[in-house]
């Protein structure tokens, strides 16, 4: 048997820390005088409300955190019910870890030849898509919204022309089609 | 409007970073003039060409003179001397089954000019209306070479090369910043002589 993934609820520090302090709010404001009564009969029951709120979550979250075990040996995390929201959803250690260590791809740390190649395959991509006809009816300057298909490989292509340097050709010539920005 | 080259090259506050980027986009861009991407090679030429970047004088001048002559080469090339006419000639010379990337916004001003520049109905002397068939031929010119294109053998992207999906990911969001910007980090990363601006660098600098 081994341990799959617990919850931070279940972190044995933060969980007898909030429980304090969920049970100093709870309990009563004073040593019984009559302000202090006051105090209690007003805020008693609200904080107490909060209190088992807070304690049916922990228990729910307990109920539902799982652990693998099989016989095998193998190290598959099995995916649980969320109680609250009735979808089966996957909370696998990887998918945590990968949301959570995403760092930005810094130019210095890509290698040449390979930016080379994504550049070049991402603007074959975008060309493959441009169809003859598109450029045969001017389509590229026409703002209807039933060609936004058609047109949207060569707004693509230029866009990320622009995206590299100033597009000079396009904004000395073709002023009609820079004014035109599909939605 | 947005510039990725120069954005990467004026926010380096280092002269040896600014260096080395200058010359790893001449290297890009060579590379991708090998490929025939004559695309992303206009498009990194002409942003190396571009007023903050070329007023970094101290800077030009630490840049290896290897890599200088490649990019003097590729601006001979891509010049927009004549109307692009060493381009078009190195184009036209090109086997024409060879797998190219075109610069698109070149062939879209053509097809542009061919159209607006020419009328299509002409008129003749005895009020005889004549259709200009010179202009259909030019459109039809230009406009099959995106046919010959999609025919034609497509590249074969090695996508097993080492750093790939790094680069695709990157090239996803390429960082850009507006003219405006551009010209301030241009003038952090080397102030006019005598200018004030100095104490707003050393000021960047420590930020760093």
């Amino acid at each position: 048997m081994c341990l799959a993934w617990k919850p931070d609820f279940q972190n044995e520090v933060a969980k007898s820390l909030t429980v304090e302090f969920f049970n100093a709010i709870s309990a009563s404001f004073g040593n019984g005088n009559d302000q202090d009564k006051v105090l209690d009969t007003k805020y008693g029951a609200k904080f107490e409300t909060i209190k088992k709120s807070f304690q049916k979550r922990l228990d729910s979250s307990k109920r539902n955190s799982t652990l693998s075990q099989t016989g095998s040996g193998s190290n598959q995390t099995q995916s649980f019910h969320n109680r609250d929201s009735g979808m089966l959803r996957d909370y696998s250690p990887s998918v945590v870890r990968a949301a959570i260590t995403k760092t930005k791809v810094e130019f210095a740390a890509v290698e040449t030849d390979a930016i080379v190649i994504a550049l070049t395959d991402k603007e074959q991509g975008q060309l493959l898509q441009i169809t003859p006809l598109t450029l045969l009816l001017h389509l590229w300057q026409s703002k209807e919204p039933l060609v936004l298909d058609l047109i949207k490989p060569i707004n693509d292509m230029v866009e990320s022309f622009n995206a590299v340097s100033p597009n000079l050709i396009v904004d000395e010539f073709l002023g009609s089609h820079r004014n035109y920005h599909p939605t | 409007m947005s510039f990725w080259v120069a954005t990467e090259i004026t926010t380096q506050p280092e002269m040896k970073n600014r260096v080395a980027t200058i010359e790893k986009f001449i290297k890009i861009a060579n590379h991708c003039f090998k490929l025939n991407n004559f695309n992303t090679t206009m498009a990194i030429v002409s942003g190396l060409n571009l007023n903050s970047i070329s007023r970094l004088k101290q800077t030009w001048e630490v840049v290896d003179p290897k890599k200088k002559r490649q990019l003097e080469k590729l601006e001979e090339i891509m010049t927009p001397l004549g109307n692009y006419k060493a381009y078009r000639a190195y184009v036209a010379e090109m086997d024409t089954n060879c797998p190219h990337i075109p610069v698109v916004s070149l062939m879209l001003k053509d097809l542009l000019f061919a159209h607006d520049g020419n009328p299509t109905i002409l008129a003749d002397k005895e009020t005889k209306t004549l259709i200009n068939f010179s202009k259909l031929k030019s459109i039809y010119d230009r406009v099959a070479i995106f046919s010959k294109l999609h025919k034609s053998n497509t590249f074969q992207i090695p996508k097993d090369t080492p750093g790939f999906v790094i680069a695709e990911e990157y090239c996803q969001h390429l960082r850009r910043l507006n003219e405006q910007q551009l010209y301030k980090y241009s003038l952090l990363c080397e102030p006019k002589v005598g200018d004030e601006h100095l104490n707003l660098r050393g000021k960047w600098m420590t930020q760093k």
